[in-house]
């Protein structure tokens, strides 16, 4: 079984790392990092990837935006997609998951509740 | 009865007798034959009779003993398992309470891998560059998405005046002067060393400078040398959480080091360029003709 590769895009090193940082605790993962939306994009023109963490407000092209363009795009438009975002609103949520994101996780994030979200999400993506 | 001259039987009266005798003998060997087979039919019955009796001795004379045998045996097999369910109710209990154990042990070391994440990310930013706008950056990242504040300030202690200059304010607009004098309170406290949170947390509405909910002194050694001030959090926070004041203590010591050293090596680079202009003013050769 290859791994799985997960795409992180975040414009906040420290964040970037420690989401790295959690996701290195599963079997077998790949992490790419994009700085924006714009990274993202270009990213997921070259490289396979199983899953999108995504935060919303980014320089150059922000979350939604990114998420919007991944789900209008045939190869891209299944893809599974958490936000990870300062934005704790209901009405943000709302407008997350309305935009096609999977799941949506208020940061400061506890990593075990980001790892059960990514593990049920890729067993759906699976079946 | 016929009988001949000489006063016996005649002929014919001698063969009735002899066929009469005949018929008599045969009758008492029939008799006899039967007598022989009632005979051995008694014989049978009375060894059966013996055979019944003796049954019915051993029958009468067995069962008061055994049956008490059996309740015993059977007493001490529902005793015997009635012990074994208790243990193994035991065990299970023992078993219940190791997985209850175990899985409050792994919740904190969750809790705890959870918590050495952020601490060697954050000291890990802290120390990953020189430039001081981006240790400022790296402690503005920290406070926003590792604690969840939302309007903060970091300043500067003016060793000369004792104020505080701002050197950084986020979420606050224009809430927060430039310089402020710590009057009596949480920005004195720090000044001094102390750390200060709010136990419990205030309204949020109506933000004050001088009262933030939290108040960390940023210091080197015993020297302070800055201040964070949070004043309101990320509206998903409702408090302050052990692995925050882990930060704290994190930025009181690894941000001041990382500030204060950026700032030293920010101001030798623009010494050493002012001197190494100055070198080259010096060494130049002079233009012809002078």
């Amino acid at each position: 079984m290859s791994a799985t590769t997960f795409l992180i895009v975040e414009d906040s090193p420290t964040m970037r790392q420690l989401l790295a940082f959690s996701l290195r605790r599963l079997k077998d993962c790949r992490i790419i990092e994009a700085v924006d939306g714009v990274d993202a994009l270009k990213k997921l023109t070259t490289e396979h990837v199983d899953l999108v963490i995504t935060d919303i407000n980014m320089p150059m092209m922000d979350g939604l935006k990114l998420i919007s363009v991944i789900r209008s795009n045939a190869r891209t438009k299944t893809l599974p997609i958490i936000i990870v975002t300062t934005e704790g609103a209901e009405e943000d949520r709302k407008r997350g998951l309305a935009l096609g994101a999977d799941a949506y996780i208020p940061k400061p994030i506890h990593p075990s509740e980001l790892l059960k979200t990514i593990a049920s999400l890729l067993e759906h993506a699976r079946n | 009865m016929n009988r001949s001259r000489d006063g016996g039987p005649r002929d014919g009266e001698r063969d009735d007798l002899s066929a009469r005798g005949e018929e008599l003998r045969n009758m008492f060997n029939r008799a006899r034959a039967f007598t022989e087979e009632l005979l051995r039919e008694n014989e049978r019955l009375r060894f059966r009779v013996a055979g019944v009796e003796r049954e019915m001795e051993q029958a009468s004379g067995k069962t008061p003993s055994s049956v008490p045998d059996s309740v015993a045996q059977l007493t001490e097999r529902v005793r015997a398992l009635e012990r074994e369910r208790d243990d193994l109710l035991a065990r299970f209990r023992q078993v219940e309470a190791m997985n209850r154990s175990v899985a409050a042990r792994y919740e904190d070391i969750e809790t705890q891998n959870n918590h050495l994440a952020n601490l060697y990310v954050a000291s890990y930013q802290l120390h990953a560059t020189l430039n001081f706008s981006e240790v400022l950056d790296t402690v503005r990242e920290i406070l926003i998405n590792l604690i969840g504040a939302e309007g903060f300030a970091i300043f500067w202690v003016d060793d000369r005046t004792g104020q505080l200059k701002r050197e950084l304010s986020q979420g606050m607009g224009a809430s927060v002067p430039e310089k402020i004098r710590p009057g009596k309170g949480p920005l004195l406290d720090a000044v001094e060393g102390q750390s200060y949170y709010a136990d419990p947390l205030p309204d949020p509405k109506g933000v004050d400078p001088a009262l933030p909910l939290a108040c960390i002194p940023l210091k080197i050694g015993t020297r302070v040398i800055g201040v964070v001030a949070i004043y309101h959090l990320l509206r998903q926070k409702e408090r302050f959480e052990p692995l925050d004041f882990e930060l704290f203590t994190l930025l009181a010591g690894h941000a001041a080091t990382a500030l204060f050293s950026s700032k030293l090596y920010q101001r030798s680079e623009k010494k050493l360029s002012e001197l190494q202009g100055f070198l080259d003013l010096l060494t130049a050769p002079s233009p012809p003709g002078t």
